[in-house]
């Protein structure tokens, strides 16, 4: 291996790319601009389903309205319930979605309720369990009856001379100890680290498709392979051009994010005020220091499977199939059962995002960090072998 | 227009395309293969994680254990807890995921419970947003009312009461939907966007290799002095894409289908069975139709200004996110179908066919979809034809 050499074919490519406007969109303005617009485009669409909903009365209808005046009237006043009339049929108008939900009081309602102080009665609500807003309109409907019915047990209870606390002899009362890091960076970890590892991914394909399927659709690869370099070397330099690419693409999503998550912050305060979507320093180096050796495995392993193709089209076909392997370990650390163990930490992909969510949380697992850093050091030095070995393939060098 | 000459066209590229080896690899057969290894996969896997997450016992601590006896005695006998012995630091192990909830009783809580005087609260200290936590300390709370209940009953029952004073009114909840619904619900969400998708990347590859790839490889101009007119060209192209588009949508989901039916079969999957009527098939079909022709018709429009595959694929690449975002804005809750959705191009289709699988029938809507995305249909096949005619985009340098 001659390190002069290989600098020059890495220099040599890296010119190129930054030429390429194409490499630049994916590899470095997506990583920058994806986090910014989804983390604005979401606010604005969350906020807008929000008040929209608010707007809209849900259509709702009320069965035996004369057995409880008291309560029927109680229903009509409601400012997010719109009370229609109703028929026989109507199990079919609340599938139809023409009425949320119905309400049904059986006869005598009110009136039974009021005869014996120990009394009770029961109410209906037909609802449809396939339609988000009928489990609105159920739910409203429902908060109205029970504090009528809580109402009610007051009076009761003052009026036999009960103490008034006898309903609820003691209190219970949930408390939170995580800390807001904690709390933050568990949500974080659900979404960010499937986000890096693809975008980390997508940065190394552009760059590993041009230096290999692209030379060959260009008819250069003949002449690069003439020239006084060896195959090790030339594999070299480009390899070490396409994992910086990722290396650039994963520090950019991380940096964007950070500063997105910054400056966001004080928008999500007023959403919730105890949520705080920050990631400290340390956390985003650890975490981009985890995904350093798989951008490497990324890289190596893009390029061997490239170079089989003639040209980029064909490079494509093979990568695209790829990228679905690549995400599949990734979504799969999104499943609720899944915790890092020492078992897991030897599968590639899904290693890397486990862990980033427990260093998102500020725990630091240190002898799986260990573990996962030295396997997925293995794996790349495995894919950069594998393309090192179809460089020296003639058959796959010059495929027609 | 003669259909004799669009026809050859059609058999011409057909044949072209069908015999790319790879191009049959990767718009058919993978998506055959990938999909029910995606979706039975995925079932297996987090079955497998629900499974062990059901079994796993959760590590909780009592502090102060001995003022509530009857309490902790509950807790204790619960199957799904081990309890540890108390210790000072339980909010730094909650933290670190090595205890998964702890429970504060107040000195004196059984004495004050007995005599009847207000008892103070107990706590239930937990990791917010952490799942096992969160799941330990509801299970808690539920065994402390139901404790709760059993004080009250008892207290009123010395006074001669029953517990019905203090809930007068019960609520109980019947669901009118009917089983194939709720499953609907599931699957028929998410179907739409598939099929919408699928129908774009099905249109994708073949747009491309019509327009810019027949740039590159030379043949445009040798297309083009050919006995057969533009708009027959387009047409013949356009046919093709369409084809391509529909039965790479067809077989992915028949190849779902098939995999949600394995599913079912073996008992893992949902309970209820997702079933769609061969007259909801057609309906969803039908609206689709319109959706693929305007999505060929842009593609090919677009792929057209390239001079080469590399440029088409990143001109293509904005249309498909342009297809992604309304479909996706239709799995969001809250979004349905209303006069002003049934405009918008992609977002209308998928939402109305949300309706159809979920059993609902809003025949205004269908229509009004239906006009519409024909209309967006033969806007996106123009825009197609009127780009075959401009000789500024056939020879672009």
């Amino acid at each position: 291996v001659n390190l002069q050499k290989a600098s020059i074919v890495f220099r040599k490519e890296l010119l190129d790319t930054l030429r390429d406007r194409r490499t630049l969109i994916s590899s470095i303005l997506l990583p920058i601009l994806l986090f910014p617009v989804l983390f604005l485009g979401f606010g604005a669409l969350g906020f807008l389903i929000v008040t929209r909903l608010g707007q809209e009365k849900l259509a709702v209808g009320i069965r035996g309205a004369e057995h409880a005046p008291t309560l029927a009237a109680r229903l009509e006043a409601h400012p997010e319930l719109a009370v229609i009339a109703t028929d026989q049929d109507f199990p079919d108008a609340i599938r139809a979605k023409r009425l949320r939900a119905v309400v049904e009081f059986p006869p005598g309602f009110e009136e039974q309720l009021n005869t014996r102080p120990d009394a009770s009665q029961s109410v209906i609500l037909y609802y449809n369990s396939s339609d988000l807003r009928s489990d609105e309109a159920a739910d409203d409907l429902e908060e109205v009856i029970a504090r009528f019915g809580a109402e009610l047990a007051e009076q009761r209870v003052a009026a036999q001379g009960l103490p008034a606390g006898i309903g609820e002899p003691f209190r219970i009362t949930k408390q939170n100890v995580a800390t807001a890091e904690r709390v933050g960076g568990n949500i974080l970890g659900l979404l960010l680290p499937y986000f890096i590892i693809v975008l980390c991914l997508t940065g190394a394909m552009y760059p590993a498709m041009d230096v290999t399927a692209g030379e060959k659709e260009r008819g250069t690869i003949e002449t690069l392979l003439a020239s006084p370099v060896r195959r090790t070397d030339l594999v070299l330099g480009k390899f070490l051009l396409v994992s910086l690419i990722a290396t650039v693409t994963t520090a950019l999503a991380i940096a964007s994010f950070s500063l997105t998550a910054m400056l966001g912050a004080g928008l999500l305060t007023r959403i919730s005020d105890r949520l705080v979507l920050a990631i400290s320093t340390k956390a985003a180096a650890a975490v981009f220091f985890m995904v350093l050796p798989l951008a490497v495995t990324f890289a190596a392993g893009l390029m061997a499977v490239a170079l089989l193709a003639r040209n980029y089209r064909e490079a494509q076909t093979y990568l695209g199939p790829l990228l679905f392997v690549v995400i599949l370990p990734a979504v799969a650390s999104l499943l609720p059962g899944i915790e890092l163990t020492p078992k897991l930490a030897l599968v590639p992909v899904l290693n890397v995002a486990l862990v980033a969510k427990e260093i998102f949380v500020g725990h630091y697992p240190w002898k799986l960090i260990g573990i996962i850093f030295g396997s997925t050091c293995l794996y790349a030095a495995l894919a950069l072998w594998a393309a090192v070995r179809q460089f020296h393939r003639e058959a796959v060098l010059f495929r027609s | 227009v003669k259909w004799q000459n669009i026809l050859t066209v059609y058999r011409k590229e057909l044949l072209d395309m069908v015999r790319d080896r790879r191009t049959l690899y990767a718009t058919l057969v993978f998506p055959l293969v990938l999909f029910p290894v995606m979706t039975t996969g995925f079932a297996k896997l987090s079955e497998m994680s629900l499974k062990k997450t059901r079994r796993e016992t959760q590590r909780i601590m009592l502090l102060g254990e001995e003022h509530a006896p009857e309490l902790a005695a509950r807790i204790r006998a619960d199957q799904q807890f081990e309890v540890v012995a108390p210790e000072a630091n339980f909010r730094e192990q909650i933290n670190e995921k090595k205890l998964r909830a702890a429970v504060e009783f107040p000195p004196g809580f059984a004495a004050r419970l007995e005599q009847g005087a207000p008892a103070p609260e107990i706590r239930i200290y937990l990791y917010r947003t952490e799942l096992r936590s969160e799941a330990a300390a509801e299970r808690l709370e539920t065994l402390a009312r139901e404790y709760q209940e059993q004080v009250v009953s008892s207290r009123l029952a010395r006074r001669g009461f029953s517990t019905a004073l203090l809930k007068p009114v019960e609520t109980r909840r019947e669901d009118v939907a009917r089983p194939e619904q709720v499953a609907g619900m599931r699957l028929g969400r998410l179907l739409p966007y598939f099929i919408i998708v699928l129908c774009a990347s099905g249109a994708l590859h073949p747009a491309i290799d019509l327009t810019a790839g027949e740039k590159e490889r030379g043949t445009l101009e040798t297309l083009l002095a050919s006995a057969a007119r533009r708009i027959e060209l387009v047409f013949g192209k356009f046919l093709v894409v369409l084809t391509l588009s529909l039965v790479t949508t067809l077989l992915a989901l028949a190849s779902f289908a098939f995999s949600v039916l394995h599913l079912q079969r073996n008992g893992t999957g949902a309970s209820e069975t997702f079933t769609v009527s061969a007259g909801s098939a057609a309906l969803v079909f039908a609206l689709v139709l319109p959706i693929a022709v305007l999505l060929s018709g842009v593609l090919l429009a677009l792929a057209l200004l390239a001079k080469s595959y590399k440029e088409a694929q990143s001109y293509t690449g904005y249309v498909m996110l342009g297809v992604l975002l309304p479909a996706i804005g239709s799995v969001l809750p809250g979004v349905e179908i209303n006069p002003v959705t049934a405009w918008v191009p992609i977002l209308n289709v998928t939402l109305v066919a949300q309706e159809i699988f979920t059993g609902s029938f809003p025949w205004l809507s269908i229509a009004l979809v239906l006009i519409s995305s024909c209309v967006y249909a033969a806007l996106g096949l123009g825009l197609a034809a009127w780009q075959f005619n401009r000789e500024e985009v056939l020879f672009r340098a």
